[in-house]
């Protein structure tokens, strides 16, 4: 696979990562503990306790 | 190492050879184990001639084993239906669906989690059907188990359910459902593609019990780390996610497609990106992509792969070449724990297996990835129907390797064919073409269904090309072309406008029965966003696994994808509402065989072309006549030929009736000896909201699948009986989404129009008891659907005769709706069986008042006559209008077939219709609806009745559809679940 596309992933990655950055400044509300809230009833058998226990 | 010319042929033929061998299995059909072991015999035989002629004549050896993998196809394909083992599922089914049978078990692949339920899959080990417990040994075949979210309160095991575990099982092993109607999904069918033979279903918390963890095996292993690893990502997910973007996010990374709202889903369907949302080969692109990018990087290091080891070494060291060698080991073994996270779906694993062997071939023997094309396409086919040779037909399967043949081999004489042909002015004329279509749809949507618009509309888009064909070779168009585009852009088109020439347009009428038509653009954006949001997603779900940084890195990751989704649901919501969804009628095998061809040869038309000009001495300019001429030959073969059909179908002089199964409700199609459509009835609507509605859409689930499997692209007569929702509902989904000419009903067009009040709808409507019980679910539940109904295209007919020609083709009104009273003829032909009329015998012009259900009793009452046969459709009448017809019909009203009034009820077919009528057959549309149908022991109460008088009484809910085909003379009656005649 050409290098470019190699610098085209890792560019995305760090752009991802400087916009997510950016959006958590502008919203405070986004945290694991609110996302784990409203995703209550997505996968609910799926929790880190559950996955501890196997 | 390089790939030997010779047995790369000889590879690519045997597998094509085993594939088509599956292919005529599936044609001719299961046969008894005897045929399994002829077939069995010679491919020994096709085998031991091959050995031999390896070594005494090599160059000959492929004429012996291209007929021997043919065999082999046909042997496979009979063994996966070899049911013959006693203790196999199929043979353990109980009769009674009380019967408390107990199965131990150990859960054979992930549970399948839902809103309300969870699947899981068992494969049986022992059985207790009363008599103590006995192992099962052999070929067992599966049985899914469907386990409800009310036993989790006091079965806390629902929770934990998990691959490799050994669990007890009590209830009735039942044979799953059937398709019970002659055309639409099999769900039995689907099941046995994966080995799954038997349902049971566990409502009760004491009947599931786990036992303990089985040994897994290596391979049990592998699987099992896979699935924990999926569950730690849906984890990672929904820290740093939102829903409902964490399920949008979690079906397109690792398949987890439990939360998906169904409005999301139903958006992706209508704009032909819902191949996003179910994993298919362009995710597993993207993923292998990905780790050959990242393999590379990391194995290309020169500080891991030369500085260090010749530090280490004190000498010249470079491993990076031999490291080279590794990547296709991890890319693999990587894609492999892919395909098993997300549910080994036949599209995963046929991505899966191309890009491994591709990757293989390319690094280990130098084949290019272009040449490897040709290769990796029936390898992965042929081990994949090996394993399973059920998939040749499922949608997954077939439509996957379809897109793939095409990007493959149309993507060259697409770019070809815009860069010599559709260039200059002809480019030109392609952009207005897709400016001017995306505007009209837009605008006009319902525009797509008027089949006046679409031959004005195609044959001023001839004009256009030819016009810009003719300015090109005068007045050529310079720097207008192809070769301009950025070669990103170019590749991208042509692959995209590939996959829709060689697989959505000819198979979406096969699969879907719909063409998504924003599918051509809604992909152009979907798939590049698709290209980021699925590599955000899997790189932020596996940052959560890191200690301490993880779970921030994972979330900052997962507030931009969250962005990315959140316009990417913009966009597919967009396109869903101002683009239409038409339905598509099943193409027939003629056609699909004409279409194909033409595809072929243009996919190969400059092989074809060299081979004329070399082989046949013919010049350039006569090549291309030629094959030009070869296309048009075979494209007008199709107007001149009758055709193979799908499914089975009627003779020209017969009528077919058929009778569906919708549950609670009434649908009847009729089809005339000169191919005109009726429809009666439509079944329920579906809506949960209102229990008057029914549980499932009887239009979307059934009448379109049947109308598109019996080959009919326009309804010509719809009719409305009543309007109680167990009829009228499905009809509002079929003016919605399907081309229907003219409407009848027993409501008078005129009194009842487009926006018409609850309170006038009631008064209109004279039923007192209705009238007097307003505010109950079921007036409101009649009130909304028949307004819906009238929303659609229905005009009433007299507002129609007054359009002009241009107001009709622009208006969106364009389904004449008329009034049917006693005496209304609404068809009648001559027909070489006879005389075929379809007339009214209620309700009367004067309508029933203060009868104990007004609504049912001026139900339209339909009679057809074909020669000396005769059909009474009675709807929901009750026994005030069943004495009236008998006393002013008497003996006419005598019939060989009688859809029996009002499901069976005994509130109907009182003993006077039944002895006036003296049916042969009397058909009862019927399925149990929960605080809205009667029950089971009322209908049988009816049904004593008709069998009294020696009529065969088939219900619907027991026969599934009941098929009646008839000459005029002689009657033909089938039902879908069980033969009989």
């Amino acid at each position: 696979m050409r290098s470019g596309a190699s610098k085209f992933i890792f560019a995305l990655i760090i752009a991802a990562l400087a916009v997510g950055w950016v959006y958590l400044r502008l919203d405070p509300s986004y945290t694991v503990e609110n996302n784990l809230e409203l995703n209550a009833n997505y996968y609910p058998s799926i929790t880190s306790e559950r996955l501890e226990q196997r | 190492m390089r790939a030997d010319p010779f047995l790369v042929t000889i590879i690519k033929w045997v597998c094509w050879s085993f594939v088509a061998g599956v292919g005529i299995s599936n044609i001719i059909g299961p046969r008894d184990p005897g045929f399994m072991m002829r077939m069995w015999t010679l491919c020994g035989i096709f085998f031991a001639i091959s050995v031999y002629l390896y070594f005494a004549a090599r160059p000959l050896v492929k004429y012996s084993l291209l007929p021997a993998f043919i065999v082999f196809g046909i042997a496979s394909y009979q063994y996966r239906f070899d049911t013959t083992n006693p203790d196999h599922v199929i043979h353990l089914r109980d009769t009674d669906r009380w019967a408390r049978t107990s199965v131990r078990g150990v859960i054979d692949r992930a549970p399948d989690v839902r809103d309300w339920i969870t699947h899981i899959v068992i494969r049986p080990l022992e059985i207790d059907q009363g008599s103590g417990y006995r192992e099962l040994t052999g070929r067992t075949g599966n049985i899914i188990i469907f386990v409800s979210q009310d036993i989790r309160a006091e079965n806390p095991y629902y929770d934990t359910m998990d691959y490799g575990d050994i669990v007890r099982v009590t209830g009735a092993i039942t044979e799953p459902m059937r398709r019970s109607n002659p055309y639409g999904f099999d769900y039995a069918e689907y099941l046995m593609n994966q080995n799954i033979y038997a349902s049971m279903y566990v409502g009760e918390p004491e009947n599931i019990e786990f036992l303990e963890r089985s040994d897994l095996g290596i391979f049990g292993r592998v699987k099992s780390f896979a699935f924990n690893l999926k569950d730690r990502m849906i984890l990672g997910l929904k820290k740093t996610v939102p829903p409902p973007y964490s399920a949008f996010i979690g079906g397109v990374t690792v398949g987890a497609r439990g939360g998906v709202p169904e409005a999301m889903r139903y958006d992706f369907q209508a704009t032909g990106v819902a191949h996003v949302l179910a994993l298919s080969g362009l995710h597993v692109g993207f993923l292998a992509l990905m780790l050959i990018m990242l393999f590379n990087t990391f194995f290309k290091s020169r500080l891991l792969f030369y500085e260090i080891p010749s530090k280490i070494f004190r000498t010249e060291v470079d491993l990076t070449p031999h490291s080279l060698k590794l990547i296709p080991v991890f890319v693999v073994g990587a894609l492999a724990v892919f395909v098993i996270i997300t549910g080994a779906r036949p599209a995963t694993i046929r991505a899966a297996m191309m890009y491994s062997i591709m990757i293989v071939i390319s690094s280990w023997f130098g084949m290019t990835l272009s040449r490897s094309g040709g290769l990796t396409i029936p390898m992965s086919a042929a081990v994949m129907l090996a394993f399973n040779s059920f998939l040749i037909f499922d949608a997954s399967f077939a439509l996957s390797f379809t897109a793939v043949w095409s990007i493959i081999y149309l993507n060259a004489p697409i770019r070809r064919m815009f860069t010599s042909i559709i260039s200059g002015w002809g480019q030109a004329a392609f952009f207005l073409f897709v400016i001017l279509a995306i505007s009209v749809l837009v605008v006009t949507p319902w525009l797509i269904y008027n089949p006046v618009f679409i031959q004005i509309f195609l044959l001023f888009m001839a004009l256009l090309f030819g016009a810009a064909y003719l300015l090109e070779r005068k007045f050529p168009l310079t720097g207008f072309n192809f070769e301009a585009w950025w070669p990103g852009i170019s590749g991208f088109f042509c692959a995209q406008l590939a996959i829709q020439i060689g697989m959505m347009w000819p198979l979406s009428g096969v699969y879907f029965n719909r063409f998504p038509i924003a599918g051509v653009l809604a992909n152009f954006i979907a798939i590049p966003l698709i290209g980021i949001i699925v590599p955000l997603g899997l790189i932020g779900q596996l940052f959560t696994f890191i200690p301490v940084a993880g779970e921030s890195l994972g979330l900052a990751m997962g507030a931009t994808n969250m962005l990315f989704s959140r316009f990417f649901l913009w966009m597919a919501r967009f396109f869903r509402t101002y683009f239409p969804y038409p339905v598509q009628s099943a193409p027939t095998g003629r056609w699909l065989m004409i279409y194909y061809t033409l595809v072929i040869i243009f996919a190969f038309n400059s092989d074809i072309r060299l081979f004329l000009r070399k082989r046949l001495k013919i010049t350039r300019k006569g090549a291309n006549w030629a094959v030009g001429g070869i296309m048009l030959l075979i494209l007008s073969s199709g107007y001149w030929a009758r055709g193979i059909t799908v499914g089975g179908h009627r003779d020209p002089e017969e009528t077919l009736i058929t009778f569906f199964d919708v549950g609670f409700g009434n649908s009847v199609m009729i089809q005339a000896p000169s191919g005109k459509s009726i429809l009666i009835d439509g079944g329920n609507r579906g809506d949960r909201r209102w229990w008057t509605m029914g549980r499932f859409s009887s239009g979307e689930a059934v009448i379109i699948p049947n109308l598109s499997g019996y080959h009919i692209p326009a309804l010509d007569i719809m009719i409305s009986s009543n309007p109680l929702p167990e009829n009228l509902g499905g009809l509002v989904y079929l003016s919605e989404h399907f081309n229907v000419r003219s409407a009848w009903s027993s409501l008078d067009p005129e009194r009842f129009r487009r926006g018409i009040g609850y309170e006038e709808f009631l008064l209109n409507l004279g039923d007192l008891r209705l009238e007097a019980d307003s505010t109950s679910p079921l007036p409101i539940g009649v009130y909304l659907n028949f307004y819906d109904y009238l929303n659609t295209g229905l005009l009433p007919y007299s507002d129609m005769v007054e359009m002009t020609p241009v107001q009709r083709l622009l208006s969106r009104d364009t389904v004449p709706h008329r009034h049917l009273v006693e005496g209304t003829v609404i068809h009648r032909e001559e027909a070489p069986g006879g005389v075929f009329l379809l007339e009214a015998l209620g309700p009367p012009e004067e309508r029933y008042r203060g009868t104990d259900s007004d609504i049912r009793n001026n139900s339209a009452v339909l009679r057809l006559t074909y020669g000396t046969r005769v059909f009474l459709f009675t709807s929901g009448i009750q026994s005030e209008a069943e004495w009236d017809l008998a006393e002013r019909y008497g003996d006419g009203l005598r019939a060989d077939v009688l859809l029996v009034p009002d499901h069976g009820s005994t509130s109907a077919s009182t003993r006077r219709l039944v002895e006036t009528v003296s049916p042969s057959y009397a058909i009862v549309q019927y399925g149990y609806l929960r605080g809205r149908s009667f029950h089971d022991s009322q209908i049988r109460r009816t049904q004593g009745r008709y069998e009294e008088r020696g009529a065969k009484v088939l219900r619907t809910d027991k026969a599934g559809a009941v098929e009646i085909r008839t000459d005029g003379s002689t009657l033909k009656v089938n039902t879908v679940l069980k033969e009989m005649n």
